[in-house]
């Protein structure tokens, strides 16, 4: 938990904000907003990978908070219920681009890339320590939208895997199916980037 | 005399191949994007200068000049948002060599974004909003109208001119930010220890707030600005030779005898627009125009 | 059991579980358990990220220009007078928060011990404490330095110079803020300094793009 939200659960600071802009006080509305820009624009950001997108898609996440605050009653916090909102709203967006849906043949057929490595050869060395932010950043920016939806959602966010199934209409095991190769993909593109460093120096 | 004309035809050749080599050296790239009114642009080009202004017509026209071929023009149009980033195909490439100059023709209604490290930016004649972050770039902005104006920068020189009816948010860490002619209904600038100057009448009935660690702020006022002012500095000094109506309640913190020459509030003419100028240890300065 | 056979399955057991043969041959195949450790080494690097971006003032711009149009906001009262406006005191916590968020997100990119010590915490049920990361001014400092002079050495030198100045301005802002510490003015310095340092921390981390 951040400082903020430890001074801001023993005061009432943020729950006034609410009420205040329930009531139409633009100051309120513009501090919520300034309390959580940076959470809902990076998720939007590492959901969709694009800047202008993650700016539109945080600007109506905040238009539909704000014609909704009224229904806001407090039973999750609010923080909770602004994220998922967020993530509905990228969710929307990247059905209507037409984001390939989750196929539940495609989790039950095996998948020759993520098949088993069959020459066991040396050992590679394991990623423990080797990665930084910036890389890790970079590798899920490249990863394909479907396998980077769930990472994110999952991963980063900390959604279950039943609540991504709901969010996407898929079954859980298409979530888990979905996430353990967005992990491959992340670690053959982790390992290629380390490979390219130690080739460098 | 043959030496001297087959000499002087060595050095015309030698001239020539030296400029046809520094003409090669340099890579121009055109783009041109057309866009409908409420288009974006982005410009990100760490180092050398990006120059923006105003025509006519629908078409955003940029040329980027590079001087080095481990360095990329990375170009992007999605809808009405456009993209130009400078990309290095080699990290850690000198400034010297990594810079690449842009100039940037934009329909007036565009929203502008610039990021440069060493700049310089110059933004001019425009009316959509112009948002610009840099680490020593000067940052020139001038002739901007209905739009907001956001700067961010740490230590290059903010200049801003003839910006009227936007809210402008300028955040700088030490480097200096003038202002002339800049009126609106909210002007902010807060810097550690930039030196703030402000030559203007305070217009539009506005919230203005000027506030720094310990830099100079200087102020210069029209006897004909009608404004609501107050001016403390913590540590340091305030200088004021404006004609003022004390307050008619007691303001705390600017009692009119008690905090001289550290504090003064009052009202001049007939108190349109909120002035705060607030330092913590710099000099204050408040001066007739 | 084979490693297709267990390769097969993972997707369904990392998070736990398992049959007794699964279990067993992740025990004895060092190759599958390599893959495993770095799968969940990526997972647990993952729930590390803290955001780190703003979006562009645009984005407010936008949409305050939206809720003055639909009519979901009452226009903001003058707050003329001699005082000038009064920020709400909640915004005093956003930049703290942001200074605390950068540090722990470049304690994260380095790699370093700390981050491990991080890890470590939060897999036996701490939390790291944020007040002590915002304290840890000089640690921190020394962390965006080191990240300028890795991508943008010729700067390194300004950025020090302005930390520096940043870091007086802090000091001074808190010096005052323990005088008076009902005094709003006083609170305003102390916010203003963290919104300084927070730009600085975010124009370090850019560099490294």
């Amino acid at each position: 938990m951040t400082q903020a939200k430890k001074i801001l659960a023993t005061g009432i600071s943020e729950a006034e904000a609410i009420e205040r802009a329930k009531a139409g006080d633009s100051e309120s509305f513009e501090a919520l907003y300034g309390l959580h820009k940076r959470r809902v624009y990076s998720l939007c950001l590492r959901m969709t990978g694009n800047t202008a997108e993650a700016e539109d898609l945080t600007q109506e996440a905040f238009l539909q908070l704000y014609r909704k605050i009224a229904t806001f009653r407090g039973e999750s916090a609010f923080s909770t219920w602004l994220h998922r909102l967020a993530v509905n709203v990228v969710l929307m967006h990247l059905r209507k681009k037409g984001l390939p849906e989750i196929s539940l043949d495609e989790a039950m057929e095996p998948q020759q890339e993520d098949g088993p490595k069959k020459d066991i050869g040396a050992r590679d060395n394991v990623l423990a320590g080797s990665i930084d932010r910036v890389n890790l950043e970079r590798a899920i920016e490249s990863l394909p939208p479907g396998y980077r939806i769930i990472f994110v959602l999952h991963d980063i966010e900390g959604y279950e895997h039943n609540e991504i199934a709901e969010m996407m209409g898929c079954s859980i095991g298409n979530s888990k199916s979905q996430l353990h190769k967005a992990r491959m993909k992340l670690r053959d593109l982790l390992k290629i980037s380390r490979a390219e460093k130690a080739v460098k120096h | 005399m043959r030496m001297i004309v087959r000499g002087a035809k060595l050095a015309l050749m030698l001239v020539v191949c030296f400029a046809t080599v520094a003409a090669l050296a340099q890579t121009r790239k055109e783009m041109k994007f057309t866009v409908q009114p409420g288009a974006s642009l982005s410009v990100i080009n760490e180092f050398g200068p990006v120059a923006v202004r105003a025509t006519g017509g629908r078409q955003v026209q940029i040329v980027a000049i590079s001087h080095s071929e481990k360095v990329e023009i990375d170009q992007n149009q999605s809808g009405n948002r456009v993209e130009v980033r400078t990309h290095l195909l080699q990290p850690r490439l000198g400034a010297e060599a990594a810079k690449v100059a842009y100039e940037v023709s934009v329909p007036a209604d565009v929203a502008v974004t610039v990021r440069s490290a060493t700049g310089p930016i110059t933004v001019e004649r425009v009316r959509g909003d112009v948002t610009t972050q840099s680490d020593t770039a000067d940052v020139d902005i001038r002739d901007v109208s209905g739009a907001h104006v956001h700067v961010r920068s740490m230590s290059g020189q903010v200049r801003l001119a003839n910006v009227s009816n936007g809210h402008v948010e300028i955040t700088s860490v030490s480097g200096p930010v003038t202002m002339t002619n800049v009126s609106g209904p909210k002007l902010e600038v807060n810097t550690t220890n930039g030196k703030i100057s402000y030559t203007g009448n305070f217009a539009n009935n506005g919230e203005y707030t000027f506030t720094n660690h310990n830099g100079d702020i200087d102020v210069f006022v029209p006897a004909n600005a009608s404004v609501d002012i107050s001016a403390r500095s913590v540590k340091g000094t305030v200088e004021n030779d404006l004609q003022v109506a004390a307050p008619k309640l007691h303001v705390p913190g600017f009692a009119s005898q008690a905090d001289a020459g550290r504090a003064f509030a009052g009202t001049v003419n007939n108190g349109g627009s909120s002035v705060q100028i607030r330092s913590f240890s710099g000099k204050i300065r408040v001066k007739k125009q | 059991m084979k490693c297709a056979e267990f390769q097969r399955a993972l997707p369904y057991i990392i998070d736990g579980g398992g049959t007794a043969e699964e279990q067993e041959h992740l025990r004895s195949c060092n190759i599958c358990a390599d893959l495993v450790q770095d799968l969940r080494y990526i997972a647990e690097q993952a729930k590390l990220l803290v955001p780190m971006e703003d979006p562009s003032p645009r984005v407010w711009n936008g949409i305050s220009k939206t809720l003055e149009r639909e009519g979901l906001v009452k226009p903001a009262p003058a707050r003329r007078g001699l005082l000038g406006p009064q920020r709400q005191s909640w915004g005093f916590l956003a930049p703290l928060a942001a200074v605390s968020a950068l540090a722990v997100g470049l304690y994260i990119y380095n790699g370093s011990n700390r981050a491990e010590q991080t890890t470590t915490a939060q897999q036996s049920g701490e939390q790291p404490a944020m007040a002590q990361v915002a304290d840890d001014s000089a640690q921190d400092d020394q962390q965006v330095l080191e990240l300028v002079a890795q991508h943008q050495p010729s700067m390194r030198q300004t950025y020090e110079q302005n930390l520096k100045s940043v870091n007086a301005y802090i000091r001074d802002a808190k010096a005052s803020l323990q005088q008076n510490p009902d005094d709003n003015e006083a609170k305003e310095y102390l916010m203003q300094a963290y919104e300084q340092k927070a730009m600085l921390y975010q124009m370090a981390a850019r560099s490294g793009e």
